[in-house]
Order: C-alpha cells, then structure tokens, then sequence
C-alpha cells in the first residue's frame, strides 16, 4: 500500500507539472495531438484517483459494518482488523499539496 | 454536499413513499371487495359477508397484482441497449478517434471504476440538440447510457463527468426496477376502470327487455358496482400517479447525491444543471419511450405534483450553496470539439477506410466496408460491429505490412532460428518482477505498428485470429474458412489474408500479438462472441489437427471468450486428487511434445509425476491422447481449488525444467496451459 502511494504522488506530481507547463503555450495547447494527449492524460490521472476513492470508501464501509449491530460480535470474536486507507504519501513533503500563497511583493518568478 | 445524509433522507423518503403506496393498494383491494360485497348482497338472497370478502379480495388482489406483474415484464423485457436503441441512441466504441466521443468514453470508464460498477454500453442520441442524459438497464450488467449530443456540445469535462455519475446512479441504485414495479401497479389499479367501463358497458348494450323485479335490481348493482369501480380506480390512478411522481423526485435527488459521492466535486453536476436551466424547453428528449429511461432533467407539463422530477432551482441549491439563482448562458460552445455527426461513421463507413491487407483491393461500388460479404441475413448488425471502426488507418498501411514482412523474412533465418530454439530461463510462478515488465515492453515494441494498428480494428482482429485458426491441411482449410466467413460476415479471402498477419511474426511475438487481438474482440456484442465461440469449436472439431500451436491458440481463445461471462459463481474448489486422470492426460501430452525428443518422454513425465507427488506410473503412448480428451481434461481442471492449480503447474513446468534447456514452443505451452487453468504465469525470460 505505502508503495503504491508513494508512486501515486510521483506520477500526480509529474503529471501535474507537465500540465501546469503546457497551460504556458497556446499554440501547443490547441493541437490536436497535443489535445488527445491531454486528454489521454487526464483520464488516467482520473482514473487513479478514482480507483483509489473507491478503495477507500469499500474500506470505509468494511469498517462501518463492522460495527455495527450483528457483525459486530463476529468481528471481536475472530479479530477482524480495520484495513488500511490509501493516502496520499502524506510525510513526503515534495508531493504534498502545498498552501497556495498569495503575496504582492514577491516578483514573479517564471517567465 | 453532505452527501451521505442527502441519500440517507432521500432513502427514507422512497421507503415512507412506498409504504403509503402499498397502503393505497391494501386501500383499494378493501373498498373493491367492499363493493362487490353490495353488489352480492343485492344481487343474491344470502348474503355471507365473509365468504364474500374472502372471495372478493383475493380476486381483485389477483386481477390488479396480474396487470401489474405483466406490465412490468413487458417493460423489463428490453434490456438496457434495447431502450436506447428505441429512442434512437447510437452506440459508441471505446476505441473511437472523435475527441468528443472518446472524451465521454473515458468519462464513462472513469465513473465506472469510481462506483465500483462494470462499464455500460454508451449511447449518443444524435438528434437531440439539448442536453439531457438517460440510464436504462434493468441490472448493472445490461445497463446502457445515453448522452444527447447537445451535451457533448455544451458541457465541459467536469460537467459531463457529473451527468455521467448522476446517470450511474440510476442504475446502481435499481431506480428502473422500482420505477417499472411501480409503473406495473399503477397500471393494475387503472385495470378497475378499465373493468369499470367494460362493466357499463355490457350493460348498455345488452339486450332492453322487459324486465323482472329482480332483473332490475340486477342490473342497477352491476351498475352500481360498475361506477362504483370507476371511481375507486380512477381516484386510486391519480394518488397513485401522484406517489409515482413523488418517488420518481425522490430517486432523482437521491441520484443528485449520488453523484456527488462518486465525483466529489457538485459543481459538475450543478454547473450542468444550471446550463441545462438556460436552455429552456429545448432539453425534452422527444421519444415515446422516453419514460422507460430514468432521466437529467424532464421538462414537466403537469404542473409540480405530477412531475417526476425536483424543481430545478432546488436541485442546484443543494448542489451549489452559493448559487446565485441565475441559470447560465449556454449558447457559448465549450472546448470539447465535437465534428457533425456521423461524420465519423460515414469516414469508416461509406469510403474506402478499412485496413487492407497487401494484396486485398478495395472492392469498387460496393458501399461497404473492403472485404464485407453482402450485409444481409447477418445474425447481428454489421453497422453496430464494425461501422466506424475500421479507422481512417495510415494510408501507407499496405506497404509497411509488406515492407516489414520483407525485412522480417530477410532478417529470418538469424532471427527465426533464436525464436524456434532460442533457450529461455524456466518458467517460474512469481510475478510479473520489474524484468518481466522490460522484456514485455520490448516484445511490445518488436510487434510492427501497422500490425499493431491492423489488429486494434475489431475486424482484423477476427480475421487474423480466425485465419489463423484454419486448417493447415488444404482440403479441411477451405471449409474452415467459409465456416468463419459465414459465421462473422467477412470474406474468405479477407480471413486467408488475415491469418498470416500473425503468423509471420516472429514466435516469441505471436501470443502476444493474439493477446491484442483478443482486446479488441473482447468489445463485440455478447452475442457475436457467443457466435464466434462457436465458430472456433467447429472449425476445430470438424478435422483432428496435432499442431500444438493451433491447439494452444484454440483453447487461449475459447478460454478467454469464455471468461467474458464468467460472473463469479463458476467454482473453483475441486480437490486434485479428484482429478487427477485428467492432471494424467495432461501432463502425458505435454511430455509427448516436449522438445527435446520423443525418447525423454517417460523421464519427464515420471518427474512431473515426483513434482506433483503422485505415484510413479508409465507414460501412456501417444496414440492414446485426442485432442477432445485433452480438452476435457483441461475443462475439468480449471476447476480446481488454488493450491490444486499451483500443484498442477509446477508438475506441467517440471517437464519442461527437466532438460535444462527450454525453447520457446515449450515456453508457450507452459504459459498456455497456465493459463488454460487459470493460474496465469509471467513471459518467461530469455536467456
């Protein structure tokens, strides 16, 4: 699990800088391969995300059940454990979302 | 959005909603027995009224429970495809190059994986410019999906992501089952009417005669009961039209959040329904089945109590707390590039577009697709199958195809040589390892692009595989091709061409090139595949053939076409000793194809026999194996439990393993009855 998140945050952030670059080209944003990429590119970004909401939420309904009223025995009985959510690799501090920061008085900084 | 509690409320608002439906019904039933009870009771002297309610109640429980049950079954019948199709939906492909369409294809795909559901058909209605979205499917497996092209127009990708979901919805929460039962009921109580008037009727028109006492009263019960039964069934059709619309609003924000749970984000969803507001009246879907399709957004004449769907301000505040009230502009149109219509499918269809194959030219005036036999008395709709999938391939197709089998033939012998024999790592049970993953991606790349792209097209697909498939033997081959050419509408000749696409690659490329195909065949209609399963048995049985390579490729087939509908309730909990003649046939034939030589049989196969723990036996003679018996052999294993199957393989790869050396066509077989037994084994690396 920690390894697929970690190359998660890799691919996110990758991905996420690839679009961020190309938002500063208007011709190449309109080409039309350039657009399939992207396309392409999006939906699989959207894809592991999706995928990863929804382990979480199975594992959230797991634990839910869990507690509730019948199972609830069973589960003490065999010690059934609570599973792992899938976070994102939250220590590592290059692929943490970081707190936009709006300042006036620093210079922009790219071209 | 406080998702969670939205469906919880809406939940419970579906279950009072139906309990005061069911409430109505028990109403009814009471006050139609009721009813006949009077009418016996002036009609005969004796007057039981018990017997009378007990006879009268279950009788007008039967009449409305009947009409009920057959009119939902007429509904359910259809399936979801069938719903679309009958409002005049066009079925997309997923391997489609319009922008717009494989956008919405990869949306579907991404919901899909966020509800946890199985990827419906999708639908494009064509004719409707508004925006407006439909779900139809009596179960998440023959669900289908429609989208109006005015929504491929207008909505940006997060919008339609949101309709997308909202539509999903529909389908996982079983909105069409309860909206048809529902439907059914509400038709079973108007039957009173209907009997109501047949009643008055027959009584009208009979024959005025003078009449005795008794005759009259007669006849003013029955007409008596006959108004009586009108108005009980049509007060009982308008409340239970108005509880029908009730729970149709209910479902609809329970859908609304919903959505919301599967994307996270309600400012798709609500952006969408507030464009959807701009546009006005424009969004009905015309289509007289339109009610059997759970919808967006249906403009509703009747006024609030009978529409069947929440206001439209409502449903955008509670997606969007901070809406402004105002609906937005929509006759700006988003970045999604959508081409007119049927442009795309008339680029596959109408001109010369498939992929031809050196040698194949186009057939001129034949307004088809290269290569199609006359499209009647087809058992489906080649329009469905293969329209707009052969794409507008690279024109220079043909050469390259020709050119690369050139070089590849030229570069044979060094080649051919390493790929017959070239020696390989014994197969193992773990991975695929990081090595694995390389060597797969360098095989990938030795696979030529054109025939990469001839087998992404569904057609070519077929006809590579089942070209391939045909008999070598000259006399059984031309059989075989008609059977294929008849079963899938393709010419024999197209399949002949076809059938060397694959086997002129190099071996070690040949599985995996099939591999591909199999993808695109994969995205048939069941039915076709169900035609093409059959196909590949005939062609088969109809001559005994021992190449192992067709055999193997025969059972990759059958194995994977099967495995479609596999839908998890096939066992897998057979214990090994429980099969283990089968096992026996089995591994005999392995060891007798091992290549090392006839005479290394027995030694292989008594090693296999150690591996496996079973007592030593003799290899039975070759004669002895048949290609059916070791099907079923086969069949019989892929039964087994998980550690049966790790046995069996370890057995099957202590054969090859024995020698020290193995080539390639060992390493196939190794992977195919692995396979074949669902314990699927990593490409074994060469050497």
């Amino acid at each position: 699990m920690a390894k697929m998140a970690n190359s998660e945050g890799a691919l996110t952030g990758a991905l996420g800088r690839l679009l961020a670059v190309a938002e500063a080209y208007p011709d190449l944003k309109s080409d039309q391969n350039m657009m399939q990429l992207t396309e392409e590119l999006t939906t699989t970004e959207n894809k592991i995300a999706f995928a990863r909401q929804n382990y979480n939420d199975q594992v959230n309904n797991y634990q839910e059940y869990k507690q509730t009223f019948p199972p609830v025995f069973i589960a003490n009985a065999f010690s059934f454990k609570d599973s792992a959510y899938l976070d994102l690799a939250a220590d590592d501090k290059e692929f943490k979302r970081e707190n936009i920061e709006v300042s006036f008085d620093k210079p922009v900084n790219d071209t | 959005m406080d998702f969670q509690t939205h469906q919880d409320e809406a939940k419970q608002g579906t279950a009072r909603l139906i309990a005061l439906f069911t409430a109505g019904v028990i109403a009814i039933v009471a006050l139609v027995s009721l009813l006949l009870t009077i009418v016996f009771a002036f009609t005969t002297e004796e007057v039981d009224p018990l017997s009378a309610v007990a006879i009268a109640a279950p009788v007008t429980l039967l009449g409305v429970g009947g009409s009920s049950l057959t009119k939902s079954s007429q509904i359910k019948g259809g399936g979801g495809a069938y719903v679309a199709t009958s409002m005049g939906g066009r079925p997309i492909d997923f391997n489609t190059l319009d922008p717009a369409e494989k956008q919405l294809s990869n949306v579907v795909e991404e919901i899909a994986i966020a509800s946890g559901m199985p990827v419906p058909a999708v639908f494009v209605l064509d004719n409707e410019p508004g925006i407006n979205a439909f779900a139809a499917g009596w179960t998440s497996d023959n669900a289908a999906i429609g989208v109006t092209r005015g929504a491929l127009q207008h909505l940006t990708r997060d919008e339609l992501q949101g309709v997308i979901a909202h539509e999903f919805a529909h389908i996982r929460n079983g909105d069409t089952k309860i909206k048809t039962r529902i439907i059914g009921w509400v038709f079973g109580i108007a039957i009173l009417t209907v009997l109501g008037r047949l009643l008055l009727e027959s009584l009208w028109y009979a024959p005025r005669r003078r009449r005795s006492q008794d005759d009259n009263g007669l006849a003013v019960a029955l007409m008596a009961g006959g108004i009586g039964l009108i108005i009980i069934g049509s007060v009982g059709t308008l409340f239970a039209r108005m509880i029908q619309a009730a729970v149709s609003r209910e479902r609809e924000l329970l859908a609304d959040a919903s959505a919301v749970q599967f994307t996270r984000n309600p400012d798709g969803l609500g952006e969408a329904l507030s464009k959807i507001g701009g546009m006005g009246g424009a969004n009905k879907i015309r289509s007289a089945h339109a009610t059997e399709a759970g919808h967006l957004f249906f403009s509703s004449a009747m006024g609030s109590a009978f529409a069947t769907h929440p206001p439209l301000g409502k449903r955008i505040s509670r997606l969007l707390p901070g809406w402004d009230g105002n609906f937005r502009e929509p006759d700006r149109e988003v970045a999604s590039p959508v081409q007119a219509p049927n442009q795309h499918n008339s680029a596959g269809w109408g001109t010369n577009s498939g992929q031809m194959l050196p040698g194949q030219t186009a057939i001129p005036g034949q307004g088809g697709v290269p290569g199609m036999a006359n499209n009647k008395a087809l058992p489906f709709d080649p329009a469905i199958l293969f329209g707009g999938m052969l794409e507008t391939g690279p024109a220079d197709t043909p050469a390259p195809a020709g050119g690369n089998a050139g070089a590849t033939a030229a570069g044979a012998p060094s080649h051919g040589a390493a790929a017959g024999t070239g020696s390989f790592q014994p197969p193992q049970l773990e991975g695929p390892t990081d090595a694995h993953i390389v060597y797969a991606r360098e095989l990938l790349a030795r696979i030529p692009e054109a025939t990469q792209n001839f087998l992404h097209t569904r057609a070519g697909a077929i006809a590579s595989i089942l070209g391939l498939l045909a008999s070598t033997e000259p006399g059984h081959r031309q059989k075989d091709l008609a059977l294929a050419a008849q079963a899938t509408g393709l010419e024999a000749d197209y399949i002949e061409a076809a059938g060397s696409v694959i086997s002129r690659l190099d071996r070690p490329l040949q599985l995996p090139s099939i591999d591909i195909a199999l993808h695109s065949i994969r995205e048939t209609p069941w039915d076709f595949q169900e035609t093409l399963r059959e196909t590949v048995l005939a062609i088969e049985s109809s001559r005994p053939d021992q190449d192992p390579f067709r055999w193997i490729l025969r059972r990759v087939m059958i194995r994977h076409l099967e495995d479609q509908h596999d839908t998890g309730s096939t066992k897998h909990d057979v214990k090994f000793e429980r099969v283990q003649p089968a096992a026996i046939t089995v591994l005999t034939a392995i060891a007798w194809f091992n290549s090392s030589g006839k005479e290394w049989a027995p030694t292989a196969f008594s090693a296999a026999l150690d591996s496996a723990g079973l007592p030593s036996q003799p290899l039975a003679a070759e004669e002895t194996l048949s290609v059916p018996a070791v099907d079923q052999a086969l069949d019989e294993l892929s039964h087994l439990n998980y550690d049966g199957r790790v046995r069996f393989v370890k057995a099957a790869m202590a054969i090859v393993a024995h020698d020290d050396k193995t080539t390639a066509d060992e390493a196939e077989l190794i992977r195919v009855i692995a396979d074949a037994v669902r314990l699927p084994v990593p490409p074994l690396l060469p050497v």
